[in-house]
């Protein structure tokens, strides 16, 4: 029987069967104004999951049309977010078993995986704290011998839409109106945003005029004729006086390119009472018994789109020293591809013996609703 | 080079003023641009829209699939806001979703320029918005300061 291990999340989806490679499809629908053709026929997703049936059902039709997926003979693991509503996971598993008829299927946190993933790769290891920062905001969550210590999560709303929202504020006020160019501008942030090591004295080198100003960058817009995707333009061909010759849209970027990250570490800069990504991963742990605390230090694991940011982990890692007891080491993972590592987490339980006890079966829902997975899936 | 102008002509907005602003601002940063698309009622391009269907168990067919998916777009119409509330949470165990958020943070927050974005120092007077230099307050003026009602 084949298992299907797919990872929901508000940006894309990694979806793919546990023998085989993972694809990453952006989980949202595409459509140009001009000529009404779907380019994508995956659907978005609001903050949290929002349980349009809609919303789930495209993904898998395309998905499945080009696998030939016989739904009886398969099972899925599917992820969520930590504490998603009862309304929601019940229409999940209306999806799951009423519409599409899967054989068995797997709730579980895609946090989970990872930490799955993690203890897989070192078996010695008792806990691990697993940060997955994403699309629609920060997870942090300690696992402690596979299980999740609920007491000890904590979400802060700051994502990966938030930063491409401001950044579209900040240039839209700034230099050029992108309000509506969402897909555009996350490029831009992909390409050109970092985390800075030393904030203030990066603020002090963007203030400075001309090639001393190493921070700033230009970003060579698409006009979508000549220039499919935007890029930036590397130092030697920038002219720092004066206008460029040829015809493309730039972007000036200077200080936007370390402040917006900033924001993960420092949410009070646009407003946000909450605390940055140390800081709740110090009050994460300190919620914890105390003889935990330094197996937590020592494992903390990096997921989610937002880790790719050049510079993330040395920085989280420097911020951590310096707010963690002295005598504790401490220690941060990026893995190689934070982005697939719950899917890989994934394919791996899908192997593991246990799995046929983990799962709901069909006839198990069939017979006794929703609370059957309540009772096993602890979401 | 512009003036500030006055004081006395301006008016100043109180605190709760300045908070319903900053709530607008920030809840502005979390919408997801998600629209219904305008253009799903038409019929769907391509050759099947020219001709027409002859036969007649593939109507039906796409006819099923087309209100299978409106169908659930009818029953989960609710936003998220909606949700949240429905699910009751204060009445609930912790640790739930509420109680799961970060607390704020103890460092005191850091002011950038509303203008340029370096840090900044000072404060306007009338609406709260940071700045950095006079230039910048007089871009400020001119361009944001209470120029939209809350």
């Amino acid at each position: 029987m084949a298992t299907l291990v797919l990872d929901n999340g508000a940006y894309t989806a990694k979806i793919g069967y546990s023998q085989e490679k993972v694809s990453v499809i952006p989980n949202c629908q595409f459509r140009s104004k001009t000529s009404r053709l779907k380019t994508f026929t995956a659907n978005q997703l609001d903050e949290i999951k929002d349980p349009s049936g809609l919303f789930y059902i495209l993904p898998f039709q395309k998905f499945y049309i080009q696998h030939h997926v016989d739904f009886a003979d398969t099972s899925i693991i599917i992820t969520e977010p930590y504490f998603n509503f009862t309304s929601i996971q019940e229409s999940m598993n209306e999806i799951l078993f009423e519409e599409y008829q899967f054989q068995s299927a797997l709730r579980i946190n895609a946090g989970s995986l990872s930490a799955h993933h993690y203890f897989h790769t070192k078996p010695s290891e008792l806990c691990c704290l697993v940060v997955d920062s994403g699309f629609s905001f920060t997870h942090i969550a300690p696992y402690c011998r596979s299980k999740k210590m609920k007491d000890g999560i904590r979400r802060i709303n700051v994502g990966g839409k938030l930063l491409t929202n401001h950044l579209k504020e900040i240039i839209s006020y700034r230099q050029l109106h992108v309000m509506d160019e969402t897909h555009v501008i996350n490029q831009v942030k992909e390409d050109v945003c970092y985390v800075s090591q030393q904030f203030y004295k990066d603020m002090e080198i963007a203030q400075m005029k001309g090639e001393e100003n190493t921070v700033m960058r230009d970003y060579v817009l698409p006009d979508f004729s000549a220039i499919k995707k935007g890029f930036c333009k590397p130092r030697e061909e920038m002219v720092f006086t004066g206008k460029y010759k040829t015809g493309e849209q730039i972007l000036r970027l200077a200080n936007e390119r370390f402040a917006v990250p900033e924001m993960l570490f420092h949410p009070s800069d646009i407003g946000i009472q909450e605390m940055g990504i140390p800081e709740t991963i110090v009050h994460s742990i300190q919620s914890m018994p105390e003889e935990m605390q330094p197996h937590f230090y020592q494992n903390i694991v990096l997921t989610g789109g937002n880790t790719l940011f050049p510079g993330f982990r040395e920085r989280l890692e420097a911020e951590l020293r310096s707010l963690a007891p002295a005598h504790l080491p401490v220690s941060v993972l990026l893995p190689a591809n934070p982005i697939s590592y719950s899917w890989e987490g994934g394919k791996l339980l899908a192997y593991n013996p246990d799995y046929d006890e983990m799962v709901v079966t069909r006839e198990e829902y069939e017979e006794n609703g929703h609370c059957i997975s309540e009772e096993k899936f602890d979401i | 080079i512009c003036e500030p102008g006055p004081a006395g002509q301006r008016r100043v907005l109180d605190e709760a003023t300045r908070q319903r602003r900053l709530s607008r601002q920030l809840e502005a940063l979390e919408k997801d641009n998600f629209q219904d698309d305008p253009l799903s009622s038409l019929p769907p391009p391509g050759p099947a829209a020219r001709l027409p269907a002859f036969s007649e168990s593939e109507e039906p067919e796409k006819k099923r699939r087309k209100t299978r998916g409106d169908h659930f777009k009818q029953r989960f119409r609710k936003n998220f806001t909606t949700l949240l509330e429905e699910e009751n949470l204060s009445e609930k165990v912790e640790p739930n979703y509420l109680s799961a958020v970060a607390p704020p943070s103890s460092l005191p927050p850091r002011h950038f320029c509303c203008v340029c974005g370096f840090p900044s120092h000072y404060t306007c007077t009338t609406c709260g918005g940071r700045y950095c230099s006079s230039r910048c307050l007089c871009t400020h003026r001119e361009t944001r300061c209470l120029k939209w009602t809350l």
